[in-house]
């Protein structure tokens, strides 16, 4: 089981906040395979190369493993200070 | 010492507890402040929203906070970074390091600057006077700086 959290401008686009997936994926790229099987709005998002994927609160990249009971977040670039 | 908070922080009061510590011939700060027009469009800020990733930022910034205070060699460092609803002019964050040199105080700021600028997951969120919002971009140069400091 995995937690996914979304921030951001792809929070308000996608209308989520968080979710629980009962799936297990090996990988990010699976992950984002599934997700973008949602339809066009998520296609859009998880395809643009500058959205980010953090898992355990650790930036990550789109080809990384998911370990059991991961928190992944996916947000768009950061821009804080 | 680190803060991730929604109140405001006094700037003078942040330099004199840092101020207490031995060995310091220099101290350099940074002051982030809301800007009071979008810097692509020039549309006037009414107000600006800071979106954070709890428990990411705190690991995040520890992270960068660790690291410049081992190159850097500091005597001590503080970053505070507000959250939440903000005015133009605003102060959003702080960063004060303290050092025996100027070299490493200054170098310290920006280093830490930049990293949290890529690394630290905050969010802007911008509402103009006529309305409309929109979410700050990252800019490209905001990597090419950071980069710098890896």
């Amino acid at each position: 089981m995995i937690t996914l959290l979304y921030f951001a401008k792809i929070k308000e686009e996608l209308g989520i906040a968080s979710e629980t997936l009962g799936e297990n994926f090996d990988n990010t790229l699976e992950l984002k395979r599934y997700l973008c099987s949602r339809g066009k709005k998520w296609q859009t998002i998880l395809m643009n190369p500058s959205t980010q994927i953090a898992i355990n609160q650790q930036l990550s990249s789109w080809q990384d493993s998911i370990p059991q009971d991961a928190e992944i977040a996916i947000f768009p670039p950061i821009t804080g200070g | 010492m680190i803060k991730i908070q929604q109140q405001d922080f006094n700037v003078q009061e942040e330099i004199d507890k840092i101020n207490t510590h031995k060995d310091i011939g220099a101290i350099s700060l940074f002051i982030g402040l809301v800007r009071d027009f979008n810097t692509t469009s020039n549309a006037p800020v009414q107000s600006l929203y800071l979106e954070h990733y709890p428990k990411m930022t705190e690991k995040s910034l520890q992270t960068i906070y660790h690291q410049a205070i081992k190159k850097w060699q500091l005597q001590a460092c503080s970053v505070i970074h507000r959250i939440g609803n903000l005015k133009p002019r605003d102060n959003i964050v702080l960063i004060v390091c303290a050092a025996p040199q100027r070299v490493a105080a200054i170098g310290a700021c920006e280093s830490i600057i930049h990293s949290l600028k890529v690394k630290v997951p905050f969010w802007k969120k911008e509402f103009y006077t006529d309305g409309s919002t929109s979410w700050v971009e990252q800019r490209s140069e905001d990597k090419t700086l950071a980069n710098k400091y890896r």
